[in-house]
């Protein structure tokens, strides 16, 4: 990844919140629902026409995300820019209110519900919205936990690099449902919420007049077995260099615990380096966001830049405790 | 072949479908170059009350794993670890691992974990939290990924039919930018009552269990479980260490029809889209192409799209392209189906023989290209294209060729 690929917009909807600004400047004044109503997003869904079924609150929630996102980076989709248009997605779970309706159906021996696949599986939300807005480029979902979205913005990055894609939007949702509620509460979820950014070429963005929150540098994934997350370790330390240099620089760190899987994180060791101002944990600021926190540490990075004119760059350590790590550097 | 890239090649496969039951690939590829029909009334799932109850099942495979090291994970994981096993014997790879990656594709995952879950929710009241850890989509490949302590970058994906085909095109880019020199790459869906419930409950379902892509009188598809596992590496680490090399992987190609949640593109033009992305990803022009191991699941409009697609794309020469569709064999083996086709066409590259399309009795006037029906043939075949159309209008395109001596 080089220096060439600028977030130009991004939008998120945290537990019925939408800005994550505030949530920096006052992490501790808030009452978030737990679950969205996606009721209250009534004007950024009026583009959506009128069908015969209702549309599942999961589909509802991504569709108010992208469509303020849009506006956020002013981007209208036309025949002539679609096919050079893609959608990433971070999802492991999918929809998952069907999904284990769908598993409860099959036990109780009830007729198959026609709905299923395109409703459920975890592609279809992409796909849904590939549809709704139009976007005729790539359209993939990824499902490595935490790491989603993250993930999907070192890819999104190659295909505008690479000259595959003019404009990538990489978003990540993270939606509970009945059955699962305990057990993403035993993880450190808090609420729900979905996030997008808008990936484009900074040259493209800048010939547009359009806002430049950030600048993509330096990005890296692997997967550690070792669960002291040395490698991670070693980035993070690298990163913050010695005297000056890490007085400019800030560390945003997303833990990603998952299913009461004791994992060794890094915070006391980057704290030790950056010191307690120039560090954020993701999960201590919104507990755990699964696969919105690539997404929402992105957005969060932009803000930090803006915000603190001393911070020049910001590091973006995402972790997922099956293994998978992905860090990226968000500059001005 | 484009300039100042890093040349991708195929150097290990491993598969276990219906065909082969875990016997390997080579037993795959030579029941495949037999035209032998696996789709078979379906035993490992309570069918009753499924409209459609035939299916491809890969009974028995466990016999042929060298551990069962699986603890907790489910099918889905052994189906897929079967196939890993024989990828990295046929690569001779194992002390290059550890610095290597994993792209995993799959629809459903472990869903048999899920199936439970829910289960004892409904009889106990019991959350069981291991349950649902495997799962998460990502649980086998993290499973993989730790048991073989891999460094590299490490990732599920999920584009339904396009899953491992994706998973092989985006494991392609990591080495292309110089993130990995060796990734394992494919994907795994297993036979569950899910599966049999989303899909054989619809009107895509062939009811009297027979597919017959490309055929005037097909019905639709039968659904199937299976695993797909290949070895890309670049160019010089795979001379370097002497790997053999079945081909060169030279192009990939993803685009969204954007269209319909479930019926493609009637004009094809999303898939012909990503074939244009492939060709031109590869450097290759439409004309090199000799070969297209087809999407081809036997359903009325799947396959009219798909042909309006490659005539599209490659005009007057689609009339002299062989197109064929192992689905007809093995059914739609879901999240592993575009890494078996790979597995094929690799094959086809190396022996010379593609595969036919078995059940084509009757041709249909608006699928009038060469589906190569009933009976394998042989031909020299030097540059081949795999294509997947994925539900929800995910296509995806790859090109693999014979590798320059």
């Amino acid at each position: 990844m080089n220096n060439e690929i600028a977030i130009t917009g991004f939008g998120c909807v945290i537990g019925g919140e939408e800005s994550l600004e505030r949530w920096l400047r006052e992490p501790s004044d808030h009452s978030p629902s737990r679950r969205i109503d996606p009721a209250v997003y009534k004007s950024e869904l009026s583009f959506i026409p009128q069908g015969p079924f209702e549309l599942p609150r999961i589909e509802k929630i991504v569709a108010a995300t992208l469509q303020k996102t849009l506006k956020s980076a002013k981007i209208s989709i036309t025949d002539e820019n679609s096919s050079r248009c893609a959608i990433l997605m971070g999802n492991t779970y999918g929809s998952e209110e069907f999904k284990t309706s769908s598993l409860r159906g099959i036990e109780r021996k009830e007729p198959a519900k026609i709905f299923l696949v395109p409703y459920s599986a975890t592609n279809a939300l992409a796909a849904k919205m590939s549809i709704m807005f139009n976007f005729k480029g790539p359209d993939i979902t990824f499902s490595s936990g935490a790491v989603s979205a993250s993930e999907a913005i070192l890819v999104g990055s190659d295909l505008i690099n690479d000259g595959r894609a003019d404009i990538v939007f990489v978003g990540g949702i993270n939606v509970i449902c009945d059955d699962l509620e305990e057990a993403f509460d035993q993880c450190g979820f808090r609420q729900e919420s979905c996030a997008f950014v808008v990936l484009e070429k900074k040259k493209s963005a800048r010939t547009a007049g359009k806002k430049i929150h950030a600048t993509l540098g330096d990005g890296r994934h692997g997967f550690c077995a070792d669960k002291d997350m040395q490698v991670p370790q070693k980035i993070i330390k690298s990163f913050l260099g010695r005297g000056n240099q890490t007085k400019s620089r800030s560390v945003i760190l997303n833990r990603g615990n998952s299913f009461g899987e004791k994992f060794s994180d890094n915070e006391k060791f980057i704290k030790g380096l950056a010191g307690k101002k120039n560090f954020i944990s993701l999960d201590d600021l919104l507990g755990n966001t699964f696969c919105a926190s690539g997404a929402l540490g992105a957005i969060l990075g932009s803000l930090l830049l803006d915000g603190k004119k001393a911070i020049k760059e910001v590091l973006f350590v995402n972790q997922d405790s099956f293994g998978s790590y992905v860090s990226m550097v968000i500059r001005r | 072949m484009k300039k100042n890239k890093r040349q991708i090649v195929i150097t290990g496969l491993g598969a276990v479908t219906p065909m082969d039951c875990g016997a390997g690939v080579e037993a795959f590829w030579q029941g495949l170059c037999q035209g032998r029909n696996t789709i078979k009334p379906l035993k490992l799932i309570g069918v009753k009350d499924y409209c459609c109850q035939f299916g491809g099942e890969a009974a028995g495979f466990e016999k042929f794993l060298k551990e069962k090291p699986i603890k907790s994970q489910g099918r889905c994981s052994e189906l897929f670890y079967h196939a890993l096993e024989q990828a990295l014997d046929d690569a001779n790879c194992r002390r290059h691992i550890p610095k290597a990656g994993m792209a995993f594709g799959t629809i459903l995952g472990e869903i048999g974990s899920g199936q439970k879950y829910i289960q004892k929710l409904m009889a106990q009241g019991k959350k069981d939290i291991a349950l649902l850890r495997n799962y998460s989509l990502n649980s086998s490949m993290a499973y993989f990924a730790s048991k073989l302590k891999l460094s590299g970058p490490c990732f599920c994906v999920n584009t339904t039919c396009s899953s491992s085909g994706d998973a092989i095109g985006l494991a392609l880019r990591e080495i292309e930018h110089s993130r990995a020199d060796i990734m394992i790459a494919g994907g795994a869906d297993m036979m569950s009552d899910m599966l049999a419930v989303a899909f054989a409950g619809t009107e895509a379902a062939a009811k009297d269990g027979v597919v017959r892509p490309f055929d005037k009188n097909r019905k639709g598809f039968c659904i199937s479980e299976g695993a797909s596992v290949v070895i890309l590496e670049e160019l010089n680490h795979a001379k370097t260490r002497g790997a053999k090399i079945y081909c060169q992987l030279s192009g990939y190609g993803s685009t969204s029809d954007a269209c319909h949640p479930f019926s493609p593109d009637k004009d094809g033009k999303g898939l012909s889209r990503a074939i244009e992305e492939a060709l031109k990803d590869s450097g290759s022009s439409f004309d090199s192409i000799d070969y297209i191991n087809a999407h081809g699941i036997g359903t009325v409009y799947n396959d009219l799209s798909e042909t309006r697609a490659i005539k599209r794309s490659f005009g007057g020469h689609s009339k002299k392209l062989k197109i064929s569709s192992i689905k007809s064999m093995i059914g739609h083996t879901m999240g592993a189906s575009m890494g078996l086709d790979v597995i094929a066409t690799a094959k086809t590259l190396c022996e010379g023989i593609i595969p036919p399309t078995i059940n084509y009795k009757t041709p249909d006037p608006d699928c009038d290209l060469d589906y190569v029906p009933n009976k394998a043939i042989h031909q020299k075949v030097r540059r081949a294209m795999c294509l997947s159309a994925g539900l929800g209008g995910q296509n995806c395109a790859i090109v693999v060729e014979k590798i320059s001596p």
